[in-house]
């Protein structure tokens, strides 16, 4: 059943790539990722990379097994897990954690 | 706020300020940057719909003097999980105004330790995020961003006491749980340009995290978890120029209260993490990159002999966390190849040695070579091994608990492998 789901949401992408085509796209634009005060395009590259970088900061514990990007693109440092968490809440059973209170 | 005569504090500080020293004299030609030219034109044919679909395959197995978790009785332990997360992406822009995203990824995984006493196998799917973004061009000198996320609750949160055990140390593998509750996110941010090549970031984004069970910490049924809900705030900046580009931030989040069967436990200290990251291209073919992170964490609010309201913590429980990489790499027409390094180390909490709530310093060393190989431009190998080396030290006896409560020095060994493939299409 799992592996239905994993299938089923790569077919349903699949699917909405063989409809956008239908929706028009900008076509020719004059800066790909916006400008700056004076008019000046912008890095793209950089551009991405910050904006995924105030993303993911932001978000730092939206999911411990599906951080929201994609694996194996992991060029933004990231903070550390909350260790006090990890030990306290998410071990297994034989322990609550080495200095947990109550 | 933690004060500065903490000893936890002064010793973080202290490796904080040694590894960036030692780290400005690694790079001295950093400042010999040429001239911006960026690889990738900044204007043309914005990209119709695209798909890209990335998966790897991240295998890990460790042996150590005790199993996880680390009791003082604890026998040595071993053991190996296998990672695999799929991601697809579709992005487009359907006006010169606005850009948008969509992510999906979710994960398998497959984790058995082997210690006794603390054996156990746990498999089957994790979690999975849904994330869209969009992206407003209309304005110059701003190009502000909107992100919805959400964590579906597709892993099992809830553990039996054996397949518990496939829970592992988070110093070691990438997946230290295998579920947790629904959770739901907003970040609000945006760009601005300082110059073509110099950009300014600012974001901020709050997380609901909901409830969920998991396995009881002690005999059969379920303990109910809701997760303190997060705040967070991010600037950053970053430039890229031909040869030299780098980037830096800080961000600080804030929690609120974590509950456990519906009662308060603990609330979270607000934690301010900054990093610094620097790439360098020497030639066409080698280039380098660097980053430093540092992580500290406020006070707790914790329950005071176990009863409400919650109280700041006398001394903090939270450890500073240094993060140390550097790889270099050799890119041919179609592939790339270096060595990378890596560096962890947590200082030992404030507590004393002797308290319960002590937490001994930890240091993690890694090495390893990584490669990347374009079978075409739109489909790329990687691999990565890495060796790691851990110690945590030891853990004295407790006042309260009397002789043998201790734990001794903990080494573990662990390799890490990694096999994965990017396509777009």
């Amino acid at each position: 059943m799992r592996i239905r789901l994993h299938v089923a949401l790569i077919a349903l992408t699949l699917g909405f790539k063989t409809i956008m085509p239908a929706v028009a796209s900008a076509g020719e634009v004059k800066c790909l990722e916006g400008m700056t005060a004076s008019g000046a395009c912008v890095d793209p590259k950089l551009a991405r990379h910050l904006r995924k970088q105030t993303f993911l900061m932001t978000q730092p514990k939206l999911s411990y097994t599906a951080p929201p990007e994609m694996p194996g693109d992991d060029d933004v440092v990231g903070p550390d897990g909350s260790r006090y968490e990890i030990l306290n809440l998410l071990t297994p059973q034989t322990s609550r954690g080495r200095f947990a209170a109550p | 706020m933690v004060g500065i005569s903490d000893a936890g504090v002064r010793q973080g500080s202290h490796w904080a300020a040694a590894i960036v020293f030692a780290f400005a004299f690694s790079f001295p030609v950093i400042g010999s940057a040429a001239t911006p030219a960026p690889a990738e034109p900044l204007a043309g044919e914005a990209d119709p719909w695209t798909i890209s679909l990335s998966s790897q395959i991240e295998y890990y197995s460790w042996t150590s003097t005790k199993g996880y978790p680390a009791t003082g009785a604890g026998a040595e332990g071993s053991g190996s999980q296998t990672y695999m997360p799929v991601g697809v992406k579709l992005a487009g822009r359907p006006s010169e105004l606005l850009s948008l995203e969509f992510l999906v990824r979710s994960a398998f995984f497959y984790s058995s330790q082997e210690t006794a006493g603390m054996s156990g196998t746990a498999r089957g799917m994790t979690d999975t995020s849904l994330t869209a973004t969009g992206t407003y061009y209309g304005m110059a000198g701003l190009q502000p961003f909107l992100s919805l996320t959400t964590n579906l609750p597709t892993g099992n949160a809830e553990q039996s006491a054996a397949s518990s055990f496939g829970k592992m140390d988070s110093d070691v593998v990438d997946t230290p749980v295998f579920g947790e509750g629904f959770n739901g996110g907003v970040t609000l941010g945006t760009n601005i340009p300082l110059t073509p090549t110099l950009i300014a970031s600012v974001g901020a984004g709050y997380t609901y995290r909901g409830a969920y069970d998991r396995e009881s910490f002690a005999g059969p049924g379920t303990t109910k978890i809701d997760p303190g809900d997060t705040y967070s705030v991010n600037l950053g900046l970053g430039f890229q120029g031909e040869r030299l580009s780098w980037q830096t931030q800080i961000a600080y989040t804030g929690e609120s209260e974590t509950e456990l069967n519906d009662a308060p436990y603990y609330q979270s200290g607000g934690s301010v993490f900054t990093s610094l990251g620097l790439g360098y291209a020497w030639s066409d073919e080698w280039a380098s990159d660097a980053s430093i992170s540092y992580t500290h964490t406020e006070k707790n609010h914790v329950l005071t002999s176990g009863l409400p309201p919650l109280v700041a913590e006398t001394l903090n429980s939270n450890s500073d966390v240094v993060k140390l990489d550097f790889a270099t790499n050799y890119a041919g027409e179609d592939f790339s190849l270096g060595p990378k390094i890596g560096f962890v180390r947590r200082n030992a909490n404030s507590w004393s040695p002797t308290d319960l709530e002590y937490l001994p310093a930890k240091t993690s060393w890694s090495l390893g070579l990584a490669g990347q190989y374009a079978v075409t431009p739109d489909f790329i190998l990687s691999a990565d091994v890495a060796r790691i080396w851990l110690k945590e030290n030891q853990s004295p006896d407790k006042t309260l608990l009397g002789p043998g409560s201790g734990i001794p020095e903990i080494t573990t060994r662990a390799w890490q492998m990694t096999i994965g493939g990017s396509w777009q299409f």
